[in-house]
């Protein structure tokens, strides 16, 4: 096997490859998530259509390394763009399945073009150069993507908490729009620690349900439904109060719905 | 001479076909299908233009020739320096003898000044080098070998040099000094075909380096090792071409007569040290004469550089994360943090960018591998979700696509981002094969739209400077453009549509530098990269519109056209028709969209300039905030040391590059940028502004590069390399301080109306809230930062004075709700008004001091905080429910207002 043909027929492995574990996943198996599909996907998405129709319009050794990168990123970007909007005229919507057929038949087609240009070309010119490295470049290097590991590592450590602040989400809604004598209330505990709440419920001034303790876990939520007596003609106001056992005579949060018979 | 030269030209052809014996050039002498232009050049005598363009580009196909046309090429140029210096000794009087020892390349660069010196007096046609000088016409813009035969700042082609130089010509044994001495030197890469000649007569190709002394192929032909390898053909260590070279010339020499000093034969191979890669242009045209002190080569620690530099940059980078990481707790010490670590980011590289002896591809490297260091930069900003606003705006339509399958679906956060999905489709598109999420999907599409930006501009400054170090500075100094390391590295398509752009630049720059035949593919990559631009973003659309006119203008200008150099005419009137169908067909509120902030900071600054108005204040925020003296001297001193540098810019573009349109429409482009620092002085003026520089700093880097790189021709050290980094380390910081406000550079707490500051648990809690109970695309009103919440995350479908054209704001901030807040609520038909308690402790810090969009009541002028009482007032309204409390934020069904 000659070096210009080994690519293509890398690429359309990984094609194959790629456009299998799509439509695979589709159906809900262990790859769907996994780091392969993601690398499959990647590769076939950003990578391999602009690879192939790089090769295809430059056979030889017309171009170098850094510009057959960029052609081959940037290319398969472009495609991408310009087959989304193809899609979209399509009685098809655009989902996995229909961009696996686009990219795959798009690489695929490249490749072939590129196989019948190369044979054209004398075999020294068919030739892709390729990036070298030496050894402690490469150790080096590995340093450098540890380096850069430690900074997400030590980013995520200190960031993502920046942005998670404790509260007690607390709602009351209508359990059927349709039915006003119906309500659902619901807690969430995002106080990043064990919470025990009160919970009291009035018609107007009528206590219609109370939940003397409501003991929830970080993140937990706690919801039910209580059914009032049927609405009278007019307008009455279901307030709902939520304290906090710790200080069990401070309203913490408060939520009302109004109840319109007119 | 005549009869010399025709003598000469009978033994090419055999000469070619005894190539074939040797053994590297079998392959090529002995195909038996040749392509058509290999089989020409067996058997012309005169190279045309495009070949021999093809055979300088760089660093696409440095082999075009076959080597049996090398080695006739080769026999020409010697026979030519002869003939010349013949030519020479009867019409001037050479008698200053310069010892300096000069070798074969000598000959060929001699005979290139040489050529321009006969242009003017001789008469006799010449077979080829001299016959082209000859037809060359003198054009009043500047017959461009005239212009590089004009004596130079270095006396390079000084007449009277060039003519004692010939006396030392013919000369193996020196060849390896000058192409160490040519290789260190700055020297365009490639002269555009347009540089080659002006007449519409075949133009003479310059005389290639790669052609003076080829003997072996190099293993990559793109890569600076190529250089390398025929740095080390020129040393010949092991030397037995060196034999037959010597008995070719020694034949020449007696055909010529006594013109050349006498051939030495080939000395013995002698170990001799490696020369190191050094400026890294595969394939030089005419090598301009240095005088300049000769660059210390490389050591054999070179190979340190490349990870040693990403070493230091990635401390750099775990610097700036520890500052994200320790924000909470004191942004001051955050601060520095971020400071150092990015200053030693953009400094190492800088340092070793500017140097000479750097290899391409370590170049290319140490940029891209900045260019993603930076883009990590923001990435650690907001790890794990999108909080810029921009980028809320764009999830919410690539949301829209994911969940439904089709594109255009409006978008009410943006309504003109659906309409350029370009960088949704690509996100969506890898979202639904990987199964990964939007963020995901959008930061790796971006990282690598990092890439292709980086490279794609650094290939387009070196097809347009023609040098590596010229490139790899100009792609350095487009980062420090203030909207670099955060704006345009958002989940935004301006994001996607630069890189696009400069792939798009590249590819058309290259097209004027190869042959006809091989254009085909770069013209499809253009239409389609064009394609792509323009269903990505508008702007970017526009500025590529913007910089195709000025190319054009300038090509009309100079007139180049007449050369064969391709003009970007047929790009323009393509590009501008393919646009006007995007607007017309899809985009047609576009116009709407971007008249608005653009004439009102044009209003602005016409009122500025008419004394009816005061500037703002610079680096003050819309809270108040006033950023630190240190950060206001650095920003001064930004936009100063670039205003400095640009004239300088300019001076050496006039002088080296002048002839070349490209380059003149970059130094024409970048004169833009001093009326852009006058539209800073304006509230709506600054914004506009900053989303300019991210294009005229395509132009302002390449001109601050060739005045940087041009500056330092002559005085290199290690010492001017650290003055380098410092000075381009000042500009870079500058730039972020100018682009970018404090409070936005690092994470930190809670900041009303701060957007990324703004972005935290209970406000993405509350929009995870709402997308689960209420239906989607609910009408909802709320302040700026929910909005872009409840509007993407939570899917909902904000009401707003920008889409709807109801004054929404009014509801929320009005003491009371009366009459007419309870219209606006009807015919805005909003069923839920979310209410954010922490407006009432804080001044809006963005939005130009709005808390909900441009014209709200009070809106620009808040002085105090919102009255607590009026975000109150909905609990006192009979028939509004209060459904949602999570503390700060408050959610009321307003639905009963309806009726």
């Amino acid at each position: 096997m000659s070096q210009r043909t080994t690519d293509m027929i890398v690429i359309a492995a990984i094609i194959i490859i790629a456009v299998t574990l799509v439509d695979i996943t589709m159906f809900e198996t262990a790859l769907s998530s996994g780091i392969v599909r993601v690398f499959f996907a990647l590769l076939m998405v950003l990578v391999l259509p602009g690879y192939a129709i790089t090769a295809a319009l430059f056979p030889g050794r017309m171009i170098g390394a850094a510009e057959r990168l960029l052609f081959s990123v940037g290319l398969s970007m472009v495609v991408a763009i310009l087959g989304g909007l193809i899609l979209n005229w399509m009685p098809a919507p655009i989902h996995a399945s229909a961009w696996s057929i686009l990219l795959a038949g798009t690489t695929i087609t490249a490749s072939i073009i590129a196989f019948i240009r190369r044979r054209e070309i004398p075999p020294s010119e068919a030739e892709s150069p390729g990036l070298r490295f030496s050894w402690p470049q490469g150790l080096l290097g590995l340093l450098v993507v540890g380096l850069v590991s430690g900074a997400f590592l030590v980013n995520r450590m200190g960031v993502i908490p920046q942005r998670t602040t404790a509260f007690t989400q607390f709602w009351m809604l209508p359990a059927n729009p349709a039915d006003p004598n119906s309500l659902r209330l619901g807690v969430r505990n995002h106080e990043l620690r064990e919470m025990n709440y009160k919970l009291q419920v009035t018609n107007g001034t009528v206590p219609v349900g109370e939940w003397p303790l409501i003991t929830l876990g970080p993140d937990e939520l706690w919801e039910s439904t209580i059914a009032l007596p049927a609405i009278q003609p007019g307008m009455e106001m279901v307030e709902a109060l939520l304290y906090r056992l710790e200080e069990p005579d401070t309203v913490y949060r408060r939520v009302l719905f109004w109840r319109d018979n007119q | 001479m005549n009869q010399l030269t025709r003598l000469l030209e009978a033994p090419f052809a055999e000469e070619s076909t005894d190539s074939a014996h040797e053994p590297r050039d079998v392959t090529d002498a002995a195909r038996t299908t040749p392509k058509p232009h290999e089989a020409a050049d067996v058997a012309r005598t005169t190279p045309k233009p495009h070949e021999a363009t093809d055979a300088a580009k760089a660093p696409f196909n440095p082999r075009p020739m076959a080597a049996s046309n090398k080695l006739a090429s080769r026999l020409r140029r010697i026979a030519d320096a002869t003939k010349t210096a013949a030519t020479l000794r009867e019409e001037t009087d050479a008698s200053t003898a310069v010892t300096r020892p000069r070798g074969a390349a000598d000959t060929a660069r001699t005979t290139l000044k040489l050529h321009g010196v006969a242009d003017a007096t001789r008469t006799t046609p010449k077979p080829h080098g001299a016959a082209d000088a000859a037809r060359i016409t003198p054009k009043p813009h500047g017959a461009t070998d005239t212009a590089r035969i004009t004596p130079k700042p270095h006396g390079a082609a000084d007449t009277s040099k060039a003519v004692t130089r010939l006396h030392e010509a013919v000369d193996p044994n020196k060849t390896t000094s000058f192409l160490h001495e040519t290789a260190d030197s700055e020297r365009p890469a490639v002269i555009p075909r347009r540089d080659v000649g002006s007449s519409k007569t075949t133009p003479k190709p310059h005389i290639i380096l790669d052609q003076i002394e080829p003997t072996t192929e190099p293993n990559d032909a793109a890569d600076q090792n190529e250089l390398v390898a025929e740095d080390n053909i020129a040393t010949e260590e092991v030397n037995p071409q060196a034999s037959i070279q010597y008995r070719r010339r020694l034949i020449r020499s007696k055909l010529k007569g006594a013109v050349a000093p006498p051939i030495q034969p080939p000395a013995p191979a002698q170990p001799q040290p490696q020369p190191q890669p050094t400026e890294e242009l595969e394939s030089s045209a005419i090598p301009i004469p240095q005088t300049q002190p000769v660059v210390p080569k490389t050591t054999d620690l070179a190979w340190l550089w490349l990870p040693g530099t990403c070493l230091v940059a990635a401390i750099g980078l775990m610097l700036i994360s520890y500052g994200y990481s320790i924000a909470l707790g004191g942004v001051a010490q955050a601060s520095s943090f971020f400071w150092s670590g990015l200053r030693l980011m953009f400094a190492s590289v800088a340092i070793r960018v500017i140097a000479p002896n750097v290899p391409r591809q370590e170049r290319i490297s140490l940029v891209v591998a900045l260019g993603l260091g930076l883009y990590l930069v923001k990435v650690l900003h907001s790890p794990s979700m999108f909080t810029f606003s921009d980028e809320l705006q764009h999830w919410r339509t690539a949301g829209d696509i994911l969940r439904s399958g089709e594109l255009f679906l409006p978008n009410p956060l943006l309504p003109v981002s659906p309409l350029y999905p370009g960088l949704e489709i690509v996100t969506t598109a890898l979202a639904s094969s990987s199964g990964l999420s939007i963020f995901a999907s959008g930061i790796l599409v971006l990282g690598l739209a990092r890439i292709v930006g980086v490279l794609g501009l650094f290939l387009f400054y070196e097809q347009v400077g023609g040098s590596a170090r010229v490139a790899g500075v100009a792609a350095l100094l487009y980062m420090v453009n203030p909207s670099y390391l955060f704006f345009d590295a958002q989940f935004a398509y301006e994001s996607l549509a630069i890189p696009l752009t400069a792939l798009t630049l590249f590819a058309m720059a290259h097209r004027n530098q190869v042959a006809d035949d091989k254009r085909l593919g770069l013209t499809l990559i253009v239409v389609m990269g064009i394609a792509a631009v323009i269903i990505t973003h508008h702007v970017t659309t526009y500025a590529l519109i913007m910089f195709l006119f000025v190319w054009s203008f300038v090509a009309f200008i100079w007139g180049r056209s007449a050369s064969g150099q391709l003009t970007p005419y047929g790009i323009l009137l393509l590009t501008v028709l393919m646009s006007l169908c995007w607007i017309a067909y899809v985009a047609s509120i576009t116009i709407s969209y971007l008249e608005r902030p653009l004439d009102n900071a044009g209003q602005d600054l016409i009122r500025l300039i008419a004394g009816e108005s005061v500037s703002r204040e610079l680096f003050r925020t819309a809270a108040g905030e006033l950023a630190p003296l240190w950060e206001r001297l650095n920003g001064f001193a930004s936009v100063g040391l670039i205003l400095l540098g640009l004239p300088l810019g300019l001076l050496h573009i006039w002088r080296q590059h002048r002839t070349r349109v490209l380059a003149m429409t970059l130094a024409l482009s970048a004169l833009a940028y001093p009326v852009t620092l006058a539209a800073r002085l304006t509230n709506n003026g600054a914004e506009v502004a900053n989303r300019a520089s991210a294009f005229l700093f395509v132009a302002i880097a390449f001109v601050l590069a060739v005045g940087v790189t041009g500056f330092l021709k002559d005085r290199w050290s290690e010492h001017w390399a650290a003055i380098f980094g410092v000075w381009a380390t000042v500009i870079f910081s500058g730039s972020v301080i100018v682009g970018w406000p404090l409070w936005a550079r690092i994470p930190g707490p809670y900041m009303a109306i701060a957007d990324t500051r703004s972005i935290e648990g209970q406000g993405l809690a509350a929009a995870d809230w709402v997308r689960t109970y209420f239906e989607t695309d609910s009408r909802i009103i709320a302040d700026r930062i929910n909005r872009l919440l409840m509007g993407s995350y939570g899917e909902q479908r904000p009401v707003t004075h920008f889409s709807d054209r109801l004054q929404t704001a009014q509801v929320v901030l009005s003491p009371t709700f009366g009459p007419e807040e309870r219209q606006i609520v009807r015919w805005g038909k909003v069923r839920y008004i979310v209410v954010d308690q922490r407006l009432s402790r804080e001044l809006p810090s963005v939005g130009s001091g709005n808390y909900f969009e441009r014209g709200e009541p009070g809106g620009g002028e808040h002085t105090t905080p919102i009255d607590p009482a009026a975000l109150a007032k909905f609990d006192s309204l009979p028939r509004v429910s209060r459904v949602f409390d999570s503390g700060d934020i408050i959610i009321y069904d307003g639905g009963a207002l309806q009726r």
